[in-house]
């Protein structure tokens, strides 16, 4: 088990590596800060002032060499705009995209598995039906056309929620559901297959032959065993959860990472652009690896060696 | 299923195909899905057929027209105009034609990068293995979007572009994909047989591997096109999709969002038209992975 | 506010009391919304207006731009006295000191004016700062400026010297500073949560006239224009700064909110280059004419701007301008015409163009693009759309790959000698090699006579509009929305808000 994790542990240091390279490449081939940082009519001597303090007259792989070795421990360099660590500012942002990131996960568990597991129970009856239509149809509209379709109805018409910002718990409430409003619906789905695959199994028989009661049966052995594939998806899907906080704080002015990141990439704040993307990578990969962890804390048949 | 090597085999496979689409012609939402597929295709082929005007002909006089049916519509412009004039059907079905040209083509490259990653990776194992599950940790691991707007930044949204950076971005899961049902029929009797007999790696990969794993790769490539619509949309959102003039649904939602309280049906029915051939594919994945599943053939 | 506004709802009852509670603390905090939040709130940082409007509430500058007189105005230098056409004495406002108590006198100014010069320090403002050569101090009230030539927009490089307090800007130096400063403004800095709030509490000692009823700003980055109109509709923001164009219906017709439009510096133009290595049918005048009359600007202004766009009456320079030629006029829309042109000079079916487009970077800008196509299109000229992400649109602008044809909107600094000077043949992004347009150019820049100033930019702009080398697009046009109890508040056309004469009422 401990030999496991430390194997999986080890592997990620070359997609690591890989992710440093790739961003380190994309930003640069992207273009010259100066462009952006300076008005279109600054002297030319000016901007030769600029790009010497940010060492971007230095030959490219003497750039490389220096950012390697700077990321090595942990230092990504001052952004371009904000001249402060690149890292801090994206650890300072790191709290609100968690924020809504893990609100918008907890709605999708508390409303997508319960949802899915009636619907598999009641497969064609009409509650399996107008689940299955919710969910199909939630993953059927762009996030930030949901999003300011619902500014315009619960903040301008109906004034039930702040239009954007963060502050109080009010002001998570749009966000999350919009940005859970997807993933709700995808849980639900693979829940509802997943049942259905378990509730025609042979054990599920026989706990019903033992007499066990008919909730216990679905919510306990049979979602046990559907929860696997389930978690899988979950996991996979925090990738996309941290896609999609770059729209969703966007369209809510929602002062996290994924706004950061998208105007990093429009202003060419190389450092920025690469904290942020080491960093959701890096996310993603321990996420998935507790996932696979907790596989085998569910399922004892499962063993790692 | 399939334990012979060749005649045999073929039939079994051509007796499931038969199945298959009876059993999906069985089911009401196919037919309805079905058709709605078929019509949004006619529209993408032959848009000049249905679409009552022109869709880059525009007229500033008669912008953000409501729809004919409501107050102060304009006769023949049956969903109304938008911000520069244009008349909204004409532009939908038009958009048709990109929107499911980008999903399409997009969808392929990702099948067809992903399949040869999948194929590789679970045929040959060992080191070749280890090395392209890496690259499939890499890529998954790389926020897609934060990706994608970085390399469409930098070569600009050209409709090329667009169609291989999205395609790229979806290779990993298809890898993953194709490599278990690669993993799981390398095994199998079968193979060993071709093998045996001296069937080289590309034969046995070609006819005795690809064919029992299409479905799979059906059913997920289904799912990827409503994926990659929606991401075309986004991307619209955030500037950078297919630009203009050219319609597609994505990007007219984006540039009518700035009007939904003047004019609301210049993002509405774009959006309903990508809602429903979401659905639809949705549906249509759904349909196809039951038809497919050998498990639900005892009912 | 909040509270008025969600009580309309019996479902928010429980909601309402919590808001009313905030809302009556914040009863005379004045929420601002601008697209981005600052990257520094030292104003001689960046030249980025949403940067400019946060800072300059409490770092002052020497002078300021008026908006509402349209002059240049003292602020914390009282009287400019010009010793020689390169020399000037300046007078400092008395018994002024920042909010950490050093004085406001020579020595803070001489240190900020230090600063203004130093390009490396302050690139964005080389271009104004450029002909500065030394500046000392006469006494503690008086500042001495050498330039090393004339140089007719002297004010107007004062009005851009923001000053700072020197012991402590030696000890925390220009980054800092920028995140912290301390100046002697009406506002006091308070916190600055990032990408959240930027929060500012009124200066008590200001030595001026303080803006009435305003306790504290709250500055508020929104980067969709949808959330920014909603904000103000909803009364969580009493400002909010470029709103989208398609609001002005909605918002004419509210009372609860003022809507203020505001003709903007920013020129809106597509280039046509015409120099020897951009080969096209461009390096004709008579192409170029045509193409001006092909395209109707006014329907641009009345149908996509709602009327409120200006008109450019076919130069660079604006109405009230040294340099603004009344004589001439649009070239006005006259498809017949232009076709006829076209045929005379050689291209009786039109041509192929490419026409590249920033997506993104200015208001409506895909739009104006999409309707100019349209437009040349009737006349047989067929313009390919190239659509550029802002950041790889202004790095073409510097290298001019924009060529032949694009559509830009350009706002240099204020005076009509940086307007000029981006049509010099050897400026880097000018359309246009004419060695008559160059001569005016370089004879105004250092012309000190006011008249005679004004007259060449007057010859130059006639000699522009013959010669073409832009199609005259627009004016552009601010649009912000305010709480309709806030009253004073004229922001200026180069996206610059102050605060001096703003009022809250109750």
């Amino acid at each position: 088990m401990l030999r496991y994790f430390i194997r999986r542990l080890v592997l990620t240091i070359p997609v690591a590596i890989g992710i440093l390279v790739i961003s380190f490449m994309l930003t640069r081939l992207s273009g010259d800060p100066t462009d952006l940082l300076l008005p279109p009519d600054a002297t030319d001597s000016a901007r030769e002032a600029f790009r010497r303090n940010y060492g971007l007259d230095q030959p490219l792989l003497t750039q490389f060499g220096s950012f390697v070795v700077n990321a090595m421990r942990g230092d990504f360099g001052d952004s371009l705009r904000f001249h402060e660590p690149a890292m801090s500012l994206v650890m300072d942002r790191m709290g609100a995209t968690l924020e809504l990131a893990v609100a918008a996960m907890a709605l999708a568990i508390l409303i997508g598995i319960p949802t899915g597991v009636v619907a598999a129970y009641k497969r064609n009856t009409p509650v399996d039906i107008s689940v299955r239509g919710i969910s199909l149809l939630g993953q059927a509209m762009p996030s930030f056309y949901l999003g300011i379709l619902s500014i315009i109805v619960f903040s301008v018409w109906l004034g039930w929620f702040p239009s954007s910002g963060r502050g109080t718990w009010w002001h998570l409430v749009l966000p999350a559901i919009t940005l859970s409003f997807q993933l709700v619906a995808l849980i639900a789905r693979v829940t509802r297959s997943c049942m259905l695959d378990v509730l025609g199994q042979d054990y599920i028989r026989t706990a019903r032959a033992k007499g066990l009661g008919e909730s216990r049966v679905v919510w306990l052995h049979a979602l046990r065993n559907a929860f696997i594939p389930v978690l899988t998806v979950l996991g996979l899907q925090v990738g996309f959860l941290l896609g999609g906080v770059v729209v969703i704080e966007t369209v809510f002015s929602w002062p996290g990472v994924g706004r950061l990141a998208v105007q990093a990439i429009y202003a060419r704040d190389f450092p920025v652009v690469q904290a942020v993307v080491l960093l959701f990578a890096m996310i993603f990969v321990f996420v998935n690896l507790i996932v696979d962890l907790l596989y085998a804390a569910i399922d004892p048949r499962i063993r790692y060696s | 299923m399939t334990d012979t090597v060749n005649g045999p085999e073929r039939a079994v496979r051509k007796s499931q195909f038969h199945l298959v689409t009876t059993r999906l012609r069985r089911k009401k939402p196919v037919l309805v899905c079905g058709t709605l597929l078929i019509i949004a295709i006619i529209c993408a082929l032959v848009p000049g057929m249905f679409a009552p005007h022109d869709p880059y002909e525009q007229s500033l006089l008669l912008r953000l027209k409501p729809p004919s049916f409501m107050d102060g519509g304009r006769e023949g412009y049956f969903l109304g105009t938008d911000h520069l004039g244009r008349d909204t059907l004409s532009r939908i079905i038009y958009g048709a034609r990109i929107t499911l040209l980008v999903s399409l083509l997009a969808v392929a490259v990702s099948t067809i990068a992903g399949i040869a990653a999948g194929v590789a990776a679970g045929f040959y194992g060992g080191r070749i293995d280890s090395v392209i599950l890496r690259l499939i940790d890499m890529q998954l691991a790389f926020p897609v979007i934060l990706l994608v707007i970085a390399v469409v930044a930098v070569v600009g949204p050209s409709l090329t572009n667009l169609i291989i950076i999205m395609g790229l971005s979806g290779w990993p899961r298809m890898a993953r994909i194709v490599r278990g049902a690669v993993l799981s029929v390398r095994g199998l009797e079968y193979v060993d047989a071709a093998r045996a007999i001296g069937a080289g790696s590309w034969r046995i990969m070609a006819y005795h591997i690809m064919p029992n794993i299409l479905s799979a790769i059906i059913v997920y490539a289904s799912f990827e096109l409503a994926r990659m619509i929606l991401l075309e949309a986004t991307l619209s959102f955030l500037g950078l999709g297919v630009q203009p003039p050219t319609p597609t649904w994505g990007g007219m939602i984006s540039d009518g969002r700035n009007y939904i309280s003047l004019a609301w049906w210049v993002a509405f029915f774009p959006g309903l038209a990508i809602g429903i051939i979401i659905l639809t594919f949705n549906i249509l994945g759904d349909e196809l992975r039951d038809a497919l599943d050998p498990q639900l053939n005892h009912e | 506010m909040i509270g008025s506004m969600l009580s309309r709802t019996a479902t928010a009852a429980l909601l309402s009391t919590m808001a009313l509670g905030a809302g009556a603390a914040y009863a005379e905090t004045v929420n601002i919304a601008q697209n981005f939040d600052p990257q520094t709130l030292w104003p001689n940082g960046t030249t980025a207006s949403d940067n400019l409007n946060a800072g300059s509430a409490i770092v002052e500058s020497l002078f300021w731009q008026n908006p509402a007189s349209g002059e240049i105005e003292p602020l914390l230098a009282t009287v400019v006295e010009m010793v020689s056409d390169t020399e000037a004495l300046l007078t400092l406002r008395e018994g002024v000191s920042f909010t950490n108590g050093e004085p406001m006198n020579a020595d803070a100014v001489v240190h900020s004016i230090e600063i203004f010069m130093d390009e490396e320090q302050t690139p964005a403002y080389a271009r104004v700062s450029d002909l500065f050569e030394s500046v000392e101090k006469v006494d503690d009230l008086t500042v001495r400026i050498t330039l090393s030539d004339t140089f007719p927009a002297f004010m107007l490089a004062l009005s851009q010297i923001s000053v700072v307090p020197p012991s402590h800007w030696n000890e925390v130096g220009l980054e800092a500073y920028g995140q912290q400063p301390i100046g002697t403004g009406p506002f006091v800095f308070e916190s600055w949560t990032r990408d959240d709030r930027l929060v500012m509490s009124a200066n008590a000692d200001y030595w001026g006239d303080a803006p009435d009823g305003i306790t504290e700003l709250v500055w508020r980055p929104v980067p969709e224009d949808a959330a920014r109109l909603a904000g103000l509709q909803t009364g969580e923001f009493q400002i909010v700064k470029d709103l989208p164009v398609s609001s002005i219906p909605t918002l004419e017709n509210d009372d609860s909110v003022s809507l203020i439009t505001v003709p903007s510096y920013r020129i809106y133009q597509i280039g046509l280059a015409s120099q020897e290595q951009h080969e096209s049918p461009l390096q004709d005048v008579a192409v170029r004419q045509a193409l001006n009359y092909a395209v109707d600007s006014q329907l641009i202004i009345d149908a996509l701007f709602f009327g409120r766009a200006i008109p450019l009456n076919g130069q660079v320079l604006r109405e009230p301008q040294p340099g603004y030629n009344p004589d001439l006029g649009d070239y006005g829309y006259d498809p017949e015409r232009a076709r006829a042109m076209l045929a005379e000079a050689g291209y009786p079916d039109g041509f192929e163009i490419d026409f590249k487009c920033p997506s993104g970077r200015y208001a409506q800008d895909r739009e104006v693009c999409e309707a100019v196509a349209g437009m040349l299109a009737e006349v047989g000229v067929t313009a390919n759309l190239i659509m550029l992400e802002p950041g790889e649109f202004l790095r073409q602008l510097r290298t001019m790959e924009l060529a032949p044809m694009y559509f830009v909107g350009l706002a240099p600094q204020d005076d009509p000698g940086f307007q000029a000077s981006q049509y010099l043949s050897e400026w880097r992004y000018s359309p246009i090699a004419n060695e008559e347009m160059d001569e005016l150019i370089l004879a105004g820049a250092t012309e000190a006579d006011p008249e005679s100033r004004a007259q060449i930019y007057r010859d130059l702009m006639a000699l522009m509009h013959e010669q073409a080398p832009i199609i005259f697009l627009y004016g552009g046009v601010d649009i912000y929305g305010t709480d309709a109890r806030i009253t004073g508040l004229e922001p200026r056309g180069d996206g610059r808000m102050f605060f001096y004469n703003v009022e809250l009422e109750e």
